[in-house]
């Protein structure tokens, strides 16, 4: 397995992490990856035109690409920012955007500390921004305001980077979506919720649960592992992915997941950080059952797994004779 | 002096050179020697690269290297002023017969045959070493203990005292460094390779008889297995078998590059082609070979000609190693490490989770615990830590508790024991609460 | 099946002999005899070498070992050999190998005074017996006699002296090469060439030189006066099979059909000088009748006579 990064078949311009960093990913449990996508399945899913309306509600359009001009007007009287909006372009896309949501949007941006009576609406593609301030302040406000209006999110999901329309099999259209934000995605409008799977592990524990978690690990893995042409049992992906979710939540292989998973003192200390683990145990006068491997090997005994799995009960006094067979004809 | 010196005996230039090898000079080093090489299957001793070497030509001198070692002594002047002396050896006594090779100044004179145990410098130092300053000459015998040097070499093999050196260091101690030289038959196991990155192994060692032969008479040195080449594509190597054999065939020194052949600078494939085919040798190479067990002529064409072979310095005579039980680190009471100290080799992490993953436990307990540091504690079942066995009354007794009462026995990695011990010291307790058994 | 011998009479014809060169056909013997007749040739007919060197003095460029080697390989007239007995199995000495019965001793002594190299050679040992000399390389015409001065051992400088003594001793090929007397002992299976006249007939000139020339060796010719495709030399035929492959690409297959005979051999011989090469070929005949009687006279053979019964029939004149 190389380190690279391929192309996403049929998708000219979407890369997805594979190779020993996506392994790497998984395994870690990382909370951030860096190429989440969510497969969107289309209820409509032979109409590119649909599709597009779907992907224009999802993807994320901020105030700076549908706006035709955001500017500063400085007179004796007022400072405010008037912002014009692009009709002809919002047609074209066919998103449905005026200046109310406009506002609407305004308000909801927690960036934004505005008031109800800071925004006029002049017509639909019209709008006027009044900052708060005196008169001292008021030159620094609005330039502010002027940086931070364009980021504006006023249609789509904040978290979506982009979203493009693939056909998958050259049959079907679906929609690939990059970024997070798997709840709001599945409740879209167009958006099959059922057949809406994502790559990123955490989310899926977090929207849908943890057997879900359980078989996207699986899953990842097999497609990582896939598309080097390497084929690995899924038993052996099945019990990777077991023991990362056995405690409700994905704990990842790193010395905070294993400390999460497992309860004996030996085992972690001698995994990382020895002597934060024994005085923390000391300190709490910890116990430790010596069950697992790891502990068995330290204090010298043979492991409970495999042959260990016996032990030797009784000794009989006398072993009974059993004969099996026909008589011997010699004797 | 060098510390290691490796010689070939018998070094030849290569029959087939590039410009650039001749303006580096590379041809006039000898690093090597032309070896008549047949590429077929052979024995099943040449799998996975080994060779298979021809006994009469490693009797007649192929492949032979000389390895000289250095060893070094100084006679060190110590605080008080006296120092180390070297004396005549013994003729008499229970270690004469390991002083055999010195000489009457105690040291091994040059040309001596030295084996593993003798001893080539007779050297004592004295036994008070600090406190006020003595004359060096004026001590009596008595004053010396032997610290002789004993010569450590691989068992069975007769190495010779090469040259022996007199010198000064920089704080003008007698300094003497003797150069002890092998000379080493090509064995079972010495790594070869060509100059194409074909390396290998040698495999086994023939009779010159079982060997193919060619109508010529033509026996090769070394049979090398043709499954090394298509995965590795060295075609080079194809080339140099055909050019040596031109060279040879035609007393020219033929040119092996892949660059320059309108220049003058390589010799075409077609053009060394025809020169094998005039002079009675097959255009590909290949040769017509009988066998030389039966005298039954092999029912393919064996492609045979002179490759240029290099000796590596990889001998087994330095690699092969074994323990049974041996040295201790001091500390863990463990196995040591390293084969200059006869120590053994380590089961890892990663072999401890195969074996795991085998669920091999009884495999697990006797490797890391019975064969490495068993380790025999009293544990007191009160307390739960590590009491001690007085020998005379034959109980154990505990040291917290003052008594014997609640002793048992058990079998602890001394590693686990130290590793109890140094927590001790730590003020962290680990208590054992033993079950029974 | 009783009575009958498969024994053969081989038969022998001498093309050329030479002093270390002989060329000879066997002939109606299978290939496992001339087989066992090289090996013997190769491993086992006694010669004498160099076995033991005692160095006195040497300070010359190449180290004590190195020297001994080079003694070893020296080619020795070995008649005596085939006569004298192993060191191992003399009584005479008391087991060491020196005395008379077993062994030759050398002596080689060789200071360099002038300025000029001083060459060391095979010439410089001397022997206690002139029986067993180092072997004289040098043309008994005497043509350019400065050349031939035997084998170099090793080249002295100034000051440079060289002083030992050497014990020769019987040996084998099997144990050291040393002691085989062979240089190369090869044999080829003689060829026999069928040319089919009717299709020779259909080509033409041009193309019958285009296929003779074909051969990398000389193995046909145009005949000048009838324009016909002979034989030239069936021997030079070194089984490449060039002119088959000529012949399928011409649309002619089966032009000329060439197979090697099954029990005729074409022998040849080169010894080191050791041994005269005819003599050698005795020696090993002799060699492999001694190895066959070992077996036909040890005890075993009377009783178990089921398992060497026709060996043993063919020794009785069954």
């Amino acid at each position: 397995m190389t380190l690279k990064t391929f192309h996403f078949a049929g998708v000219a311009s979407m890369n997805v992490t594979l190779g020993v960093p996506r392994i790497k990913e998984i395994i870690n449990g990382a909370k951030r990856i860096s190429t989440p996508i969510i497969t969107a399945a289309l209820e409509c899913n032979n109409n590119v035109k649909t599709a597009r309306m779907v992907k224009g509600r999802i993807e994320r359009t901020t105030l700076g690409q549908v706006a035709k001009s955001i500017k500063i007007v400085l007179t004796s009287r007022l400072a405010l920012i008037a912002v014009a909006l692009d009709m002809e372009g919002i047609q074209a896309s066919q998103l449905s955007i005026d200046s109310n949501i406009v506002r609407e949007s305004i308000l909801r941006n927690r960036r934004i500390k505005l008031k109800q009576q800071h925004i006029k609406v002049l017509d639909a593609g019209k709008l006027e921004v009044h900052p708060q301030g005196d008169r001292s302040t008021i030159h620094f406000e609005l330039h502010a305001l002027k940086n931070l209006l364009p980021t504006v999110v006023v249609k789509g999901i904040e978290t979506v980077e982009r979203a493009v329309i693939n056909k998958d099999n050259k049959v079907k259209y679906n929609l690939l979506v990059e970024g997070t934000g798997l709840q709001t995605v599945m409740g879209t409008e167009g958006v099959i919720g059922r057949e809406t799977t994502s790559n990123h592990i955490i989310e899926v524990q977090q929207t849908l649960g943890i057997e879900a978690a359980r078989k996207c690990i699986i899953n990842e893995i097999q497609y990582t592992m896939a598309s080097h042409g390497m084929s690995i049992d899924i038993r052996h992906m099945m019990l990777l992915a077991d023991l990362m979710t056995f405690r409700g939540e994905v704990l990842g292989i790193t010395r905070f997941g294993i400390q999460k998973m497992d309860k004996s003192v030996l085992m972690l200390a001698s995994f990382e950080k020895t002597a934060d683990h024994l005085f923390n145990a000391s300190v709490s006068g910890r116990d430790d059952k010596i069950e697992g491997v790891s502990e068995c090997i330290i204090m010298g005994i043979p492991m409970q797994l495999g042959t260990g799995i016996l032990k030797v009960r009784q000794r009989l006094q006398q072993v009974p004779e059993l004969s099996y067979g026909l008589d011997p004809i010699i004797s | 002096m060098d510390s290691l010196l490796y010689l070939l005996v018998y070094p030849q230039r290569p029959l087939l050179t590039t410009r650039t090898i001749e303006l580096v000079g590379y041809d006039k080093l000898g690093a090597g020697q032309n070896a008549t090489v047949a590429v077929m299957s052979y024995s099943g001793y040449d799998i996975e690269d080994a060779i298979v070497m021809n006994k009469s030509s490693l009797d007649r001198g192929f492949g032979r290297c000389i390895v000289m070692k250095k060893f070094s002594a100084v006679n060190q002047r110590y605080e008080n002023n006296a120092s180390d002396r070297i004396v005549r050896p013994l003729k008499v006594g229970h270690d004469a017969e390991r002083m055999q090779i010195l000489d009457d100044d105690g040291l091994a004179a040059p040309g001596e045959i030295i084996k593993p145990n003798d001893i080539y410098i007779n050297k004592e130092s004295p036994i008070i070493t600090k406190g006020p300053l003595i004359s060096p000459v004026g001590l009596p015998d008595s004053a010396y203990k032997p610290s002789r040097q004993t010569f450590k070499g691989p068992e069975g093999e007769a190495s010779v005292v090469d040259r022996v050196a007199l010198c000064s260091d920089k704080n003008s101690n007698l300094c003497i460094k003797f150069l002890i030289r092998h000379t080493r038959r090509p064995e079972v196991g010495d790594k070869f390779s060509s100059r194409h990155g074909q390396k290998g192994v040698c495999g086994t060692i023939i009779q010159q008889e079982d060997f193919p032969f060619s109508e010529r008479g033509i026996c090769p040195d070394l049979i090398m297995n043709p499954h090394g080449f298509p995965s590795r594509m060295t075609v080079g190597k194809m080339i140099e078998l055909l050019g040596g054999k031109a060279g040879v065939s035609c007393g020219r020194f033929h040119y092996g590059s892949a660059f320059g052949e309108p220049s003058g600078h390589a010799d075409k494939v077609e053009t060394i082609s025809k020169t094998l085919v005039k002079h009675g040798f097959s255009y590909s190479g290949k040769d017509f070979i009988y066998s030389g067990i039966t005298g039954c002529p092999l029912q393919a064409y064996i492609f045979m000609g002179p490759i240029y072979y290099q000796k590596l310095k990889h001998m087994v005579l330095d690699k092969m190693h074994a323990r049974g039980s041996g040295p201790r680190v001091m500390l863990t009471r463990q196995p040591t490490e390293g084969r200059a100290r006869n120590g053994g080799l380590r089961v890892g992490e990663m072999e401890r989770d195969c074996l795991i993953a085998y669920g091999a436990s009884m495999l697990i307990f006797e490797r890391l615990m019975v064969s490495s540091d068993p380790f025999e504690v009293q544990v007191c079942r009160v307390c739960g830590l590590l009491g001690y066995y007085n020998h005379k009354l034959k109980i154990g007794i505990c040291s917290t508790c003052k008594n014997g009462d609640n002793i048992s026995t058990m079998k602890l990695p001394y590693a686990c024991k130290l590793l109890f011990q140094e927590l001790q010291a730590m003020n962290v307790v680990p208590r054992l609460k033993l079950t029974e058994a | 099946m009783e009575g009958v011998s498969y024994q053969r009479f081989p038969k022998i014809k001498i093309r050329e002999v030479k002093d270390d060169y002989a060329k000879f056909e066997l002939r109606e013997t299978d290939a496992s005899m001339a087989n066992a007749l090289r090996r013997v040739m190769i491993a086992e007919v006694p010669t004498v070498a160099i076995d033991l060197v005692e160095i006195e003095v040497n300070s010359s460029v190449l180290n004590d070992e190195f020297i001994a080697h080079r003694l070893g390989l020296i080619p020795l007239t070995s008649e005596r050999a085939m006569a004298m007995r192993f060191s191992r199995d003399c009584d005479a000495c008391d087991g060491d190998g020196q005395c008379e019965f077993c062994s030759v001793e050398f002596h080689l002594r060789a200071k360099c005074m002038t300025d000029e190299t001083l060459d060391v050679t095979s010439k410089d040992l001397i022997s206690s017996d002139h029986t067993v000399v180092p072997v004289d390389f040098s043309d008994s015409s005497g043509y350019d006699s400065a050349d031939k001065k035997g084998i170099i051992i090793v080249k002295l400088r100034r000051g440079q002296e060289l002083r030992l003594r050497a014990i020769a001793r019987k040996g084998i090929g099997k144990d050291h090469a040393k002691w085989s007397p062979a240089a190369t002992v090869t044999f080829m299976y003689e060829p026999e060439i069928h040319i089919n006249e009717d299709l020779m007939e259909s080509l033409t000139l041009e193309e019958k030189t285009s296929w003779v020339e074909s051969s990398p060796t000389k193995v046909f010719d145009i005949d000048a006066s009838s324009q016909q495709v002979v034989v030239a030399d069936a021997e030079a035929y070194t089984y490449d099979d060039e002119v088959l492959k000529k012949a399928e690409a011409m649309g002619k297959p089966g032009l000329v059909e060439i197979y090697a005979k099954e029990d005729s051999f074409i022998f040849t011989v080169e010894s080191t000088g050791a041994i005269k090469a005819s003599q050698l070929v005795l020696n090993a005949i002799d060699v492999l009748k001694q190895k066959l009687d070992a077996v036909r006279l040890s005890e075993d053979t009377v009783e178990a006579d089921d398992q060497f019964g026709e060996l043993g029939a063919h020794m009785r004149g069954g």
